[in-house]
């Protein structure tokens, strides 16, 4: 790599080995037909999602997906976005909507939202969101991946109203059997389980673990997030800062034994 | 039993029951044929068709032989036999690969017949050229087999023409130790006799041709457009996704650190001289109207000043003006290690590689995904925002290429 600040490169410079043969790049047959500079910058890194619509088609169209409101929980970095349903659509069956709707409201509102909420799926390998400016092309590590998939929290709210109905009713059914049941008192079993200390507390963890950190996320509340679509002046002037403005070269510490020890893994465990 | 017939029932069916009647009729269980004479048999024999009976258990007579009537009676059952294997037309006893089949007996059994075959048939190993040629093991073990003479024959030997002259020879009776095993499948026993056999050289062919085919060349639509130029602007390519095994560390070259170091001094020192400067006006603002003779000389501390590198700046060298300076590494978040880590080079074979640093990746089509995907960047501050940047049409996976990687022999 040159020390020397490289200057933007044109047409000129992409062409510049054209025709040449690519003994460099490892094919001595082949011939070279563009070149183009490759720039890594790390502006965005820590705040760059690559979001995963599972339920939208490929040809979908950005702007198409208009949230009209969006919420994130910041700590555990949670996102989710109401997109709005077309309830005068000839496909959309208002019958049915109306009894979803009760998930929502008691008002006896359409169901005429569609909530997607975000779900992080671990990396299993580094992903570079790369954008191509002036035959350059530039590189900016993504810091997750997420999908967005929808949530069914008004099918939630709809069996705890049904629950709570029923629970009415066996409460008056119970009160009317507790006056029997203080007639004709019956032997009842009971189990007594005795556990160690050292298990008890060791089962206390285990629940601890996943039940925490789930109740963690319950408990905490959603915040206002402010959404800019593709297209808007605010997503263009963030849209930039995926474009370097350093043109020096940076130097490579990584060695082709390193990268591959790394990738691999170490091939000869006996020599450190 | 009620449908057994009595004797003298049975002796004139023909007479006491009306023809066709289930009672006396063929269909009924196990009374089935059962008569009386031999007379009712013949009668029956020679009834109605389909009205054919076997003789009475007691009158009936070993198969083959006449009855009494005259007719032979022979039991047919209506199973079908077992089934006879044919053989495939190239393999038959009259075919080149097996020995001279003159002595071939016609009078022997299809089992003894199939035997024969299986006992006197060589094998015939299967082969194919191209791609899908047999591997160097199968190779050696075909050799160890008895085709050591093919190595050296030759590209391709024609395997019928060597088993027509090992049949010539006398290659009759049991399989040798040095026999020629050939597989005949059902896809190529139409051409058995021109099956040729791989050697290592076609072997060694077929390697190459299959490490060319390794390279995916849908790569080529992502980065250059119809007519064979680059694409420039996100708008013509889209956005894209780069998934790499592991991002190597990059760092800035040494000068250029120092350089940045000195940069980033100059802009000190040229700050506290404007510092300075300021607080000079405002004293000179302060001290116009009032001539103060017992007011004390206010010098600046010589020992602080000289704890600077720049205490009397060169005004000739350092760029004091207004205009604003040029956007510098430091002023945009101050990460220093922005910049050209690489080239992506595109082949006319229509190969992309990627070369980043000394490492050489080898950059194809990801898999084609149906649904949507898009950049966002999250902002969890306060307040918390988000931009959606744009949609991801164009995913690549880049591999390391192993043989540039892999350290060398010596």
């Amino acid at each position: 790599m040159s020390d020397t600040p490289d200057v933007a490169m044109g047409d000129s410079s992409i062409y510049a080995s054209a025709g040449q043969p690519a003994t460099q790049y490892g094919l001595p047959d082949d011939e070279i037909a563009a070149e183009l500079p490759v720039f890594l910058t790390h502006k965005l890194a820590k705040s760059l999602h690559m979001l995963v619509y599972p339920q939208k088609e490929h040809a979908t169209k950005p702007g198409l997906i208009n949230p009209t409101v969006a919420r994130i929980k910041p700590i555990h970095r949670q996102i989710e976005l109401d997109i709005p349903l077309d309830v005068q659509s000839p496909m959309y069956n208002k019958e049915r909507g109306r009894e979803l709707g009760e998930g929502i409201s008691d008002v006896g509102r359409l169901l005429d939202t569609q909530t997607l909420v975000s779900v992080d799926i671990p990396k299993n390998s580094t992903y570079l969101a790369g954008v191509v400016r002036n035959g350059e092309l530039h590189l900016t590590p993504v810091e997750c991946l997420t999908q967005l998939r929808p949530s069914l929290k008004y099918l939630d709210r709809l069996a705890e109203k049904q629950k709570a109905a029923s629970k009415i009713h066996d409460d008056n059914e119970d009160a009317e059997a507790e006056d029997d049941k203080d007639k004709d008192a019956k032997a009842q079993t009971i189990q007594v389980t005795v556990r160690s200390a050292e298990a008890e507390e060791a089962l206390r963890q285990q629940q601890n673990s996943i039940a925490y950190i789930q109740q963690k996320l319950e408990e905490e509340p959603w915040s206002k997030l402010a959404y800019h679509d593709v297209g808007s002046e605010e997503s263009a002037l963030v849209a930039e800062k995926l474009v370097a403005t350093n043109r020096e070269s940076l130097l490579c510490k990584t060695t082709p034994d390193e990268y591959l020890t790394a990738v691999i893994g170490n091939m000869n465990p006996d020599i450190l | 039993m009620p449908d057994t017939p009595s004797q003298n029932e049975g002796s004139a069916p023909s007479e006491s029951r009306p023809r066709g009647s289930i009672r006396g009729g063929l269909t009924r269980g196990r009374g089935r044929g059962r008569g009386g004479t031999s007379a009712s048999s013949s009668s029956l024999a020679s009834g109605t068709p389909g009205n054919e009976r076997l003789a009475s258990v007691r009158n009936r007579s070993t198969p083959g032989t006449p009855t009494p009537g005259g007719s032979k009676l022979v039991f047919k059952p209506s199973n079908p036999g077992r089934r006879v294997k044919r053989e495939p037309p190239g393999a038959t006893a009259s075919s080149p690969l097996l020995p001279s089949s003159s002595t071939a007996p016609s009078t022997v059994s299809v089992k003894k017949e199939q035997v024969r075959r299986v006992r006197e048939r060589p094998k015939l190993i299967e082969s194919v050229s191209g791609p899908f040629a047999q591997g160097p093991a199968m190779i050696a073990a075909a050799g160890r087999r008895g085709m050591t003479g093919m190595a050296g024959a030759g590209p391709s030997v024609n395997l019928s023409a060597m088993a027509q002259q090992m049949a010539q020879e006398g290659g009759g009776g049991g399989p040798a130790a040095d026999a020629l095993e050939v597989v005949v499948t059902d896809h190529n026993a139409g051409d058995s006799g021109s099956l040729e056999v791989q050697t290592e050289e076609m072997a060694v062919r077929a390697a190459e041709d299959m490490a060319r085919m390794t390279l995916d060349y849908s790569a080529y639509e992502g980065f250059m457009d119809s007519g064979g130029k680059a694409l420039k602007h996100e708008a013509d390519g889209g956005m894209l996704v780069m998934q790499v095994p592991l991002v190597p560390e990059f760092d800035l070259a040494p000068e250029i650190v120092h350089r940045r170091l000195g940069r980033k001094q100059k802009k000190v020192a040229r700050q506290r001289t404007i510092d300075l400067q300021q607080q000079q006006q405002q004293q000179q603002q302060q001290q116009q109207g009032v001539v103060d003779v017992d007011a004390v000389d206010v010098k600046p501390k010589l020992e602080d000043l000289e704890d600077l590198e720049d205490v009397k700046p060169d005004l000739a060298s350092l760029d004091i003006s207004d205009e604003p300076q040029e956007p510098d590494a430091d002023d945009d978040n101050g990460d220093l290690a922005d910049g050209r880590v690489g080239t992506l080079v595109v082949l006319k074979s229509g190969a992309v590689r990627l070369k980043l640093g000394t490492l050489l990746l080898d950059v194809s089509r990801g898999a084609d995904c149906q649904f949507m995907r898009g950049l966002l960047a999250l902002d969890s501050g306060d307040p918390a925002t988000a931009f959606l940047l744009g949609n991801i049409d164009h995913m690549f996976l880049c591999t390391p290429d192993l043989e540039s990687l892999a350290p060398s022999e010596n």
